[in-house]
């Protein structure tokens, strides 16, 4: 009699905490359904009064997908600022620039001023774009297309950021910088991908899941940001689909490659590239192609391929999107 | 083969007699011509690694005998070789026409990456492939195809198939009926999901007959997905009432929704308890509201105007104000500024032309907790009479909200209201940019502003503010509006400045600016000059 005494307790135990347990999970959905105004607004750099912007709808579209995936609950949209001039930017913790938005980087010396009780009180400035190849440099929207991996900033960057801090500059973010494991440290799951495509991912594209960019620290902390254009990965259109169709370069080699390609006909342009050790990579280009193939700094050849396909364009928004998230939660975090 | 070997050495023979180009630099670079020859003569090696090299090499020259080698690649007997050519001749977002027909047949590849990659761009060609045909009887080439891709739809692998359903709506295959009924049945939830948005390339009722019995289906992404294929059907009606009792709330509210659409309004109250549930999904709550809210009479209205979640008051409040907000009573508005969302005040807002505002309600509206409705409060008084405007907005030229006291100092100085000069003075020495320009831009406009920043500008010791006051000085006077037609009215009596010791004129992140003010400031309702030491600044 004892034991079915003592079984009947033990059970009903067990239904109570799967009571409590569901009780718990219901509680935390009411907690993070979000209402009421917005906990925080970021802004957005448009200059010009025209209001064009390229990749309009990818910052609000990373702002839905903040506010879906995390705590933080967002304004839908950013707050527009026309300059670094506009007081109005104190009152953002982040604020989204793309560099190709704004033609001339030099700032005045009000934005100076601006910039820098922006930065050394704890604003954070993300210049999506603002690395951006040499070979993308002559083109109207610089870096919009292409997210190459050169590990320094561009030179109007360079330039306009040496005006704030002389004895600053932009450095390579290590690997291992925590801004890379907010709230995704891993890459998405690769097994679709091209087996070529995946290795190259993987191990050199994205190791796990970083990606280019230099920083500018301000106080020790990393106060500017610049990454090769990702904003081409966030936007959504009206029915929820990717607004981008969003392919990969990947370099191949091969057996005896070295033999062949070291005094192959080029007819574009050769330029460098700065790599993450700041060794360079020599790029050789066909003439109105994109770049061909590349000799890296331990002699090493190798063709650029372009891989376009649905389950690549997929895994590159879910990337960029994961990326941008880590940015911003980092940046409202520290 | 043969074919392809006749391709690559009639390419060869071709540049055969070329001659070798300059050498570039210190490497000696071969002419485009020595290169792509080297490479073609690869193509014919038994070695896959040299046939590869050749591919990936000439893959990036786009001359013909290049081109076709690649083309002909296609056929490799070794995947790597075939996947290099698909990949060079899919590079540029234009695929060349003559390469269509090669790339149609990699959906056949006995490799699954080749297949998959075919499948990717399968869509775009066949179209393409399609338009040239038009109003032509088949050929073999066209029909076979046609039979390329019907069988591509029964590939045993699903992301071959998921690229296929992806883009049906370019696609269109012959026969398309069939293989959208297909996907419908498909095992993998995403094409099901996929070919449930396509649904509508059917007849109505083939469709409500295919897409019906997926209105049970398992996952409830796909049965929420029926739900919105169906709407505004009304031979769906059936299947929308059994979604209408659906175990998912958001697909049961949808579905009710929908039926409501359809006429059957009773279903409203059902739908009206669904917003209560947290579970529901947000966008259809919303949805709802937005439906009903215009044309809801009591008790509806009010339940929805009052709706005790944030999100749907919003979404009544808004959508409501818009469709019958204009000339509302005072009365009526009031409880929306006394909302604890901003998003309802400062809508309520907008509504507030038409309403006469009495300075008693004025009054109240200064006292408000939220500072968006003291703001709103500072636009409403400047609307009055400048004797009852100026104890208004005076009051709040000390408000503890930046935008409260810079819609204050606004108004003071366009209206030239009580002792706006040394309003004037003040603002200009702060280190507020923003309100600066905003002030020195008002002030320019007017005769008596443009005096009073010229006396500051010659006084000041501050060379940015002198330097912004020339430049705007220089402005022409035509643009400065009522320079030509100068405001008519007058100053009123002394400034009222609180007795206590200091107060905080605006806080930016986190630095602070504070007025300290005097106990007793004297009537000097023409002012233009500051005494020494009668108020301090300090940052």
């Amino acid at each position: 009699m004892g034991k079915v005494r003592w079984c009947v307790i033990a059970l009903l135990c067990i239904a109570v905490a799967g009571f409590a347990e569901e009780e718990a999970a219901e509680r935390e959905l009411v907690e993070i359904r979000k209402e009421g105004p917005p906990e925080v607004w970021l802004a957005q750099l448009v200059p010009g009064e025209q209001g064009f912007r390229a990749y309009a709808n990818a910052f609000p579209t990373l702002l839905a997908e903040i506010n879906r995936v995390s705590t933080i609950k967002t304004a839908p949209d950013p707050m527009i600022l026309r300059s670094f001039e506009d007081p109005e930017m104190f009152k953002y913790p982040f604020i989204y620039a793309n560099f190709a938005d704004r033609k001339d980087w030099t700032f005045s010396p009000l934005e100076i001023q601006n910039l820098k009780r922006y930065l050394e009180r704890g604003g954070f400035l993300y210049i999506d774009a603002g690395i951006n190849a040499e070979f993308l440099r002559g083109q109207g929207n610089p870096g919009q297309h292409h997210s190459f991996a050169d590990w320094s900033a561009s030179p109007a960057l360079k330039d306009a950021f040496h005006a704030l801090y002389p004895e600053k500059e932009f450095r390579p973010l290590e690997r291992e910088h925590e801004l890379y494991d907010v709230m995704y440290p891993d890459l998405p799951d690769a097994s679709l991908l091209p087996d070529t495509v995946r290795e190259f991912v993987i191990n050199e594209k994205w190791p796990e899941a970083t990606y280019s960019a230099v920083g500018l620290k301000v106080h020790g902390r990393v106060a500017v940001l610049a990454t090769p254009i990702i904003a081409m990965g966030w936007g959504r259109n009206s029915m929820g689909n990717w607004s981008t169709n969003i392919r990969f370069r990947v370099r191949e080699g091969t057996t005896g490659l070295a033999d062949y390609l070291e005094t192959a006909a080029y007819s574009g342009a050769r330029y460098e590239s700065t790599r993450e050790d700041s060794l360079k990579d020599v790029i050789y280009c066909q003439k109105q192609a994109l770049p061909s193939w590349v000799n890296e700094p331990d002699g090493t050849w190798r063709v650029f391929r372009y891989y376009g396909s649905r389950e690549i364009s997929d895994y590159a928004h879910v990337f960029y999107t994961q990326l941008g998230v880590n940015i911003v939660m980092y940046a409202l975090l520290n | 083969m043969i074919l392809r070997a006749l391709i690559i050495l009639l390419s060869a023979a071709l540049f055969a007699d070329q001659p070798a180009g300059p050498a570039a630099g210190e490497t000696r670079h071969e002419t485009e011509q020595e290169t792509i020859t080297k490479c073609l003569g690869d193509l014919t090696l038994a070695d896959n690694d040299k046939r590869l090299r050749a591919i990936l090499i000439l893959g990036k020259y786009k001359t013909a005998p290049a081109t076709m080698a690649v083309l002909s690649a296609l056929g490799d007997k070794h995947a790597p070789v075939r996947q290099a050519a698909l990949v060079s001749l899919t590079e540029t977002p234009v695929i060349p026409s003559f390469a269509y027909n090669g790339l149609l047949r990699r959906l056949m590849d006995a490799d699954v990456n080749i297949r998959r990659l075919a499948a990717s761009h399968a869509p775009t060609i066949y179209s393409r492939l399609r338009r040239v045909r038009l109003g032509k009887p088949l050929d073999e080439l066209d029909k076979l195809n046609d039979q390329i891709v019907l069988s591509a739809f029964a590939d045993e692998d699903v992301v071959v198939r998921r690229n296929l359903y992806d883009k049906f709506s370019i696609l269109r295959p012959p026969a398309g009926a069939a293989q959208l009924l297909a996907g419908l049945k498909d095992p993998d939830r995403e094409i099901r999901s996929l070919t449930i948005r396509n649904a509508n390339m059917l007849s109505e009722d083939a469709m409500v007959e295919a897409v019906g019995p997926l209105a049970t289906d398992e996952d409830a992404n796909i049965r929420r997905e029926v739900v919105r294929v169906l709407r505004g059907r009304a031979k769906a009606k059936p299947i929308m009432e059994a979604l209408a009792e659906d175990a998912d709330v958001s697909i049961r509210a949808e579905a009710t929704l929908n039926l409501i659409m359809l006429g059957d309004k009773e279903r409203t109250a059902e739908l009206l308890e669904l917003l209560g549930n947290p579970a529901l999904d947000q966008a259809i709550g919303i949805r709802f509201v937005r439906s009903t809210v215009i044309n809801a009479k009591e008790p509806i209205l009010s339940q929805l105007l009052q709706h005790t979640r944030a999100p749907y008051r919003e979404a009544a409040v808004s959508t409501w104000l818009q469709a019958r907000g204009k000339g509302l009573a005072v009365e009526r508005l009031w409880p929306f500024f006394e909302d604890h969302s901003s998003q309802i005040r400062q809508r309520a807002g907008m509504y507030t032309k038409g309403a006469d505002w009495t300075a008693g309600e004025l009054e109240k509206l200064a006292t408000s907790q939220y500072s968006d409705v003291r703001a709103i409060c500072v636009r409403l008084a400047a609307q009055k009479p400048p004797e009852v405007a100026s104890a208004i907005i005076e009051e709040l030229l000390f408000d503890d909200s930046d935008a409260v006291r810079e819609a204050a100092v606004q108004h003071i100085l366009s209206l030239q209201l009580a002792d706006w000069a040394m309003v004037a003075e003040d603002v200009l020495e702060t280190n507020e940019f923003n309100l600066r320009g905003w002030a020195i831009g008002t002030l320019r406009s007017k005769p008596k502003g443009r005096e009073l920043l010229t006396e500051l500008q010659g006084s000041t010791s501050d060379h940015a503010l002198a330097a912004a006051i020339g430049q705007a000085l220089k402005l022409r006077a035509s643009r400065a509006r009522s320079a030509v037609q100068p405001n008519v009215r007058v100053l009123q009596g002394p400034t009222t400045i609180p007795t206590t010791g200091s107060t905080t004129i605006r806080a930016t992140g986190t630095s602070t600016i504070r007025i300290t003010s005097p106990a007793v400031v004297p009537p000097t309702p023409q002012k233009t000059t500051k005494p020494a030491g009668e108020r301090a600044w300090e940052k």
